[in-house]
C-alpha cells in the first residue's frame, strides 16, 4: 500500500477590525494631522513625559491628563537596518528591505519612540545621532503622518 | 472550603452596544480604579493580576501587551487567562491559595463593536471537520435548541418569555444595556438568526467588562474588612465535536456545579442559594443551565418562568440584574456574574436587590454550547 | 495552606519547523502522552490540564476547546493561559499554582505551538494598532534594535554571540527532541549567515517550529510516591514591563524584570552565588545577545563580563554552568512551548532523565521565561523540598 499524501485544509481568516481612537490618541492624531505637531503626556506625579500617550503612569497610576508638546527632533536611541522581508500589515505586503528602524528619544520626551529611519545604512549610523521627523504631505490622523526620521546635523 | 479566598470589591462598566470614545486601555484603566476604589486600596496594595482577554476579540496579538500600565502590573506580575472571566477568577483564586499573592486583581473585558462576534467565534471550531462547515456559536446554539425542544417540550414561547423576564428585571439594573419594554410577540416576530433562536433570543453585541478584588483570610483579618467569602467553585470542559456531545446533558456544567457545590457544602441548591446569576448568551441557555445546576429537575425549568411571572421567585432569584439578556460582552460575561452575586450578598445590587441574600452563585461559560463551563458559591 | 509541589514528569514532541504528520490536538496529544509515561501515570490520575498558547499565531481562538480532548482535558477542570512569549512559563507557574493550591493534586501544564498551521510573521505583525503595528519587525526587530543598545554599552562582539549559537545548536545534538540541530556548526559560519536586522545573522536567532511540551505537578505526598527524584519548585516569580519598546530604556542591559524577578526568586532560595550554586540553567534566549545579556542580569557574571564568561567556557557542557543544555530556543522554538520547554528540560535534570545531556549531580535548576517586550518569569527548582 502506498503512504498517503498527508493533507493540509487552506482556510483564510477574513476578519474587520474597527479601533476605537479613545481621547488620547484621538487627541495626538488631531494635532498631528492639523498642526503637524507632535504631542506627549506628562505624569502629574512624576513628571515623566509619556509617548506614545496613554491613559495612566504605570508607576504613579495616576490618569494622564497633561499634553505638552516635544519637538521633531531627537535623539537616538537604538538602531538596525532590517534585511528581513518582513509583512507589513498596513501596507497588505512585504517591506522593502533593506530600512532603517530606531528608538529615538524627541527633545521633551522620556520614552522613545519606535520609527523608521530614512537611512538604512547602519555605517551611518550611531547611538546619540540627531534626527528629525519628516512628515507626510497630506498628513491623515495617523502614525503614517511620520514618513521617517532624517538624519540631521 | 478552607482556607477561604474572599472578594473585597467589585466594578463594572454602564455596557454599551459601542464604547467608540475608549480605547481598550482606557476602558480597562476606568475598571480596575473603580475595582480599587471599591475595595478600599491602594495600587501599591495589589500583589498580582490576572486579566481575562482574547486576542482575536482585541483583534491583536498579545493583546494584553499595552495594558500593564493600567492593570497596576508594571514591575509586578500579572497572567492572563484566555477565555471566560469568571474562571480568571477561579485562577486569581488559586493564586492566593498558593501562596503566591495575597491581593489579587481579576479583570476581564472585550470591546465586541470592535469585530464580528460570529465570525470570530467561527475560529472556535476545529479546522478539520466543523470550522469549514461554517459553524459558529449561534448556528451551533441552534442545534442546542432543538435537541433541548424536542427532548423536554420546551418552546419557542418560553424562551420568549425568558427574554421578558431577563429585560424586565434590567430596568432595575443601572448598569444593564438593554432595558427596553417587549412583547413576547415582538420576541416571536423578531428575524430568524437560526431557526429556532430568533434575533431578540440573543444577547446584543456589547462592549464593557468587570474586575473583582480577591484577598487572602489573613489580609481581610487585618483590614478588618466585611468580604464576600468564595465557597466554592468548580470548572470543566466537554468534548469538542458537537456530534459526540449530548448537548441537552451538559455534563461539563453538571460537573463543574457539583465541584462548587461539594466545596460549598451544599445539597439543594434550589433551597440553600438566594441568587443565581448565570451566563446565557441564548434565551433558552436559562433555562437548560438552571436544569442541569440542579435549580429545577430536568425539563421543568420553565417552572422559573411561572414563579417569576407571579412575583413568587423568593426561593430563588436567576439573573435578577437581567443577565446577558441585556447585554454583556461574552469573555466578562462570566466575571460580571460574579460582581452581580457579590452586590447581591453585599446588598448593594441598586435597584434589583433580592431580600436576605446569604449564598449566591455566579457561573460563567465559554465555547460552543457551553462547552467550558465554570460555577462559584459564593457567600457572607 | 499552601503545599510543597514537585514536577514528576516531562514530556515533549520531536520539534520541527513543520509537523505535518500531526494537527494542532495531536501534537499536544504526543507531548501529554510522553509526560504520562514519563510520570507512570495515566490521564485518570490528572486532576487539571492547563494549556498555553499563544492562538494568533495558529489564529486560532479558544484553541483549547479543540485541544483539550488532546490534552486529555475532557471532563476534567482545563483553561488557557496565553501570557505572550512566556505563555509557556507562565502556563507552568500556574499549574504550580493550581497543585500548591490544596484543590488539585495532580496537574498537567501543556504549552504548544504549531505555527506551520498559520502564518507567524501576519501573528507577530498584528501588535498594537495604533503605534507598533507601523514599525513592527517581529521580534528580530526589535531585538537588534536593544542589541545596538547592549552591543555599545557592554561591547560584546559578533564572535562572542557567535559563540552562543554555537554553543546552543550543539548542545541540541544530545537533545533527541530537538529542532535544529548542527553538530558542526562554527563561529565563522553563523557570522557568514545573511544580516538579518544589524547585527544580528540569521543564524543568531531562533528558529520558528512546531512542538508541545507537557510537566506534571504533584503535591508533596504523592510527588513522593510517584517519583524517586522530583523536581521541587521552589520558587516562581513574575514580573511584567511597559508597554512599548521605547519605554523600556535600554532594556537589554537594563531587563529591570528578570532582574528583579531574579532577586526576589534567589531570596526566597537563599541562593547568593548563582553560578557556583546553579547545577544547570535553561534560560530564554531568542536572539545570542540576550543570553549574554541574561548572564549579567541573572548575576551569573559583573555586568560587562558576560563575554568572558562565554570565552571561558564557563557555560559549556563542561563548564562550572551549564547554561541550555537542552539547546535552548536557539535550537527549538513553538513560542507557546518554549517556556515550558525550559521548565520541562531543568526538571528532568534534576530526574536524572537527561541522556546525552544529563549534567552530573544537577541539584539546584534555574528557569527563565522571557516575552513581549519585557515580561520575564523565573523559577527554580531542586531536588529537595527546602
Amino acid at each position: 500500500m502506498s503512504k498517503e499524501e498527508l493533507l493540509r485544509i487552506p482556510i483564510k481568516m477574513d476578519l474587520e477590525y474597527r479601533y476605537p481612537t479613545g481621547k488620547h490618541f484621538t487627541h495626538f492624531f488631531r494635532v498631528l494631522k492639523e498642526e503637524g505637531k507632535i504631542m506627549a503626556l506628562k505624569c502629574p506625579k512624576c513628571g515623566y513625559v509619556f509617548l506614545p500617550p496613554r491613559p495612566a503612569c504605570g508607576e504613579c497610576h495616576v490618569p494622564l491628563e497633561e499634553w505638552v508638546q516635544v519637538s521633531d527632533k531627537g535623539t537616538v536611541q537604538a538602531f538596525t537596518a532590517i534585511h528581513f522581508k518582513f509583512f507589513d500589515a498596513n501596507l497588505g505586503r512585504v517591506r522593502p528591505v533593506p530600512f532603517g528602524s530606531a528608538l529615538i528619544r524627541l527633545d521633551g520626551a522620556d520614552s522613545s519612540l519606535n520609527h523608521y529611519l530614512e537611512e538604512n545604512d547602519v555605517t551611518k549610523m550611531h547611538i546619540g545621532m540627531r534626527v528629525q521627523a519628516v512628515f507626510r504631505e497630506n498628513r491623515q490622523g495617523n502614525i503614517g503622518d511620520i514618513l521617517y526620521f532624517r538624519t540631521i546635523r | 472550603m478552607y482556607p477561604k479566598v474572599g472578594i473585597i470589591g467589585v466594578s463594572q462598566t454602564h455596557f454599551e452596544v459601542s464604547k467608540a470614545r475608549q480605547t481598550i486601555s482606557e476602558m480597562v484603566f476606568e475598571i480596575a480604579q473603580n475595582a480599587l476604589e471599591d475595595a478600599g486600596i491602594s495600587w501599591k496594595d495589589l500583589d498580582y493580576t490576572i486579566t481575562s482577554s482574547v486576542d482575536l476579540w482585541d483583534g491583536s496579538t498579545a493583546s494584553n501587551a499595552t495594558l500593564t500600565e493600567v492593570v497596576g502590573a508594571v514591575m509586578k506580575p500579572e497572567m492572563r487567562v484566555a477565555g471566560d472571566g469568571l474562571t480568571a477568577a477561579f485562577q486569581g483564586m488559586l493564586t492566593i491559595l498558593s501562596g503566591a499573592a495575597e491581593v489579587v486583581l481579576v479583570i476581564s473585558y472585550s470591546k465586541e463593536s470592535m469585530s464580528s462576534r460570529w465570525g470570530i467565534t467561527n475560529w472556535v471550531f476545529d479546522p478539520i471537520y466543523q470550522q469549514t462547515l461554517g459553524l459558529d456559536y449561534l448556528s451551533a446554539a441552534a442545534l442546542q435548541t432543538w435537541a433541548y425542544f424536542s427532548r423536554y417540550g420546551v418552546t419557542e414561547e418560553h424562551c420568549a418569555r425568558v427574554v421578558i423576564k431577563n429585560l424586565t428585571d434590567a430596568q432595575g439594573n443601572p448598569f444593564a444595556q438593554r432595558r427596553e419594554k417587549i412583547s413576547i410577540e415582538d420576541v416571536l416576530l423578531s428575524e430568524v438568526w437560526a431557526s429556532p433562536i430568533k434575533a431578540l433570543d440573543v444577547s446584543p453585541t456589547s462592549d464593557g467588562g468587570s474586575a473583582v478584588i480577591l484577598a487572602s483570610e489573613r489580609v481581610i483579618r487585618e483590614r478588618k474588612v466585611e468580604p464576600v467569602w468564595i465557597l466554592g467553585a468548580g470548572r470543566c470542559l466537554e468534548g469538542h465535536y458537537l456530534g459526540e456531545r449530548d448537548l441537552t446533558e451538559g455534563e461539563a456544567l453538571c460537573r463543574a456545579a457539583r465541584k462548587a457545590y461539594n466545596l460549598a457544602g451544599i445539597k439543594n441548591p434550589f433551597k440553600e442559594i438566594e441568587v443565581a446569576e448565570i451566563s446565557c448568551t441564548f434565551s433558552y441557555q436559562e433555562l437548560l443551565w438552571s436544569e442541569i445546576l440542579n435549580f429545577y429537575p430536568r425539563g421543568q425549568a420553565t417552572q422559573l418562568l411561572e414563579d417569576w411571572e407571579a412575583g413568587l421567585d423568593g426561593n430563588l432569584s436567576i439573573n435578577p440584574s437581567g443577565g446577558i439578556m441585556a447585554g454583556n460582552p461574552l469573555i466578562p460575561a462570566g466575571l460580571i456574574r460574579l460582581v452581580e452575586a457579590f452586590l447581591q450578598v453585599k446588598g448593594k445590587a441598586q435597584g434589583h436587590q433580592v431580600q436576605e441574600v446569604k449564598r449566591a452563585l455566579a457561573h460563567g461559560t465559554d465555547g460552543p454550547c457551553g462547552q467550558g463551563q465554570c460555577v462559584m458559591v459564593v457567600g457572607s | 495552606m499552601a503545599r510543597r509541589v514537585a514536577i514528576v514528569g516531562t514530556g515533549q514532541t520531536k520539534h520541527r519547523s513543520q509537523r505535518d504528520d500531526v494537527n494542532m490536538m495531536e501534537i499536544v496529544y504526543e507531548a501529554a502522552t510522553a509526560a504520562l509515561q514519563d510520570a507512570e501515570l495515566s490521564i485518570q490520575d490528572i486532576d487539571a490540564v492547563l494549556l498555553g498558547n499563544m492562538e494568533m499565531f495558529e489564529g486560532r481562538a479558544l484553541p483549547e476547546m479543540w485541544c483539550g480532548e488532546g490534552a486529555g482535558g475532557v471532563y476534567k477542570h482545563c483553561l488557557k493561559i496565553a501570557t505572550g512569549g512566556t505563555s509557556g512559563t507562565s502556563v507552568a507557574i500556574s499549574g504550580f499554582q493550581h497543585a500548591a493550591s490544596g484543590l488539585f493534586n495532580i496537574v498537567m501544564a501543556i504549552g504548544f505551538e504549531k505555527q506551520s498551521d498559520g502564518h507567524t510573521a501576519a501573528g507577530m505583525a498584528l501588535t498594537d494598532p495604533f503605534w507598533d503595528r507601523h514599525v513592527a519587525a517581529g521580534a528580530i526587530g526589535n531585538f537588534a534594535l536593544s542589541i545596538s543598545q547592549y552591543v555599545a554599552a557592554r561591547g560584546v562582539t559578533r564572535e562572542q554571540a557567535a559563540k552562543v549559537a554555537v554553543k546552543a545548536r550543539r548542545n541540541a545534538c544530545n537533545n533527541p527532541y530537538a529542532h535544529l540541530q548542527l553538530p558542526h556548526i562554527t563561529v565563522e559560519e553563523v557570522l557568514s549567515s545573511p544580516i538579518i536586522a544589524y547585527p544580528v545573522h540569521r543564524l543568531d536567532m531562533c528558529p520558528t517550529s512546531d512542538g508541545a511540551c507537557a510537566v506534571i505537578y504533584a503535591e508533596e505526598t504523592r510527588a513522593k510516591k510517584i517519583c524517586s527524584r522530583p523536581a521541587w519548585v521552589r520558587a516562581a516569580v513574575t514580573r511584567h514591563d511597559y508597554s512599548y519598546l521605547g519605554d523600556l530604556k535600554d532594556r537589554l542591559i537594563s531587563i529591570r524584570t528578570l532582574r528583579d524577578a531574579a532577586r526576589v526568586a534567589y531570596a526566597k532560595v537563599g541562593i547568593h552565588e548563582p553560578l557556583k550554586e546553579f547545577d544547570v540553567a535553561e534560560i530564554y534566549e531568542p536572539v545570542s545577545y540576550a543570553e549574554l545579556a541574561w548572564y549579567e542580569a541573572l548575576g551569573f557574571c559583573k555586568e560587562g563580563e558576560a563575554g568572558r564568561l562565554i570565552d571561558n567556557g564557563i557555560t559549556l557542557m563542561d563548564g562550572e554552568l551549564p547554561v541550555n543544555p537542552s539547546g535552548g530556543v536557539l535550537s527549538t522554538n513553538p513560542i507557546g512551548a518554549s517556556g515550558t520547554i525550559r521548565v520541562a528540560e531543568a526538571a528532568l535534570q534534576i530526574h536524572g532523565k537527561g541522556g546525552k545531556r544529563q549534567v552530573s549531580g544537577v541539584n539546584m535548576a534555574l528557569v527563565t521565561g522571557y516575552g513581549v517586550y519585557s515580561w520575564s518569569d523565573v523559577m527554580i527548582l531542586s531536588s529537595s523540598p527546602g
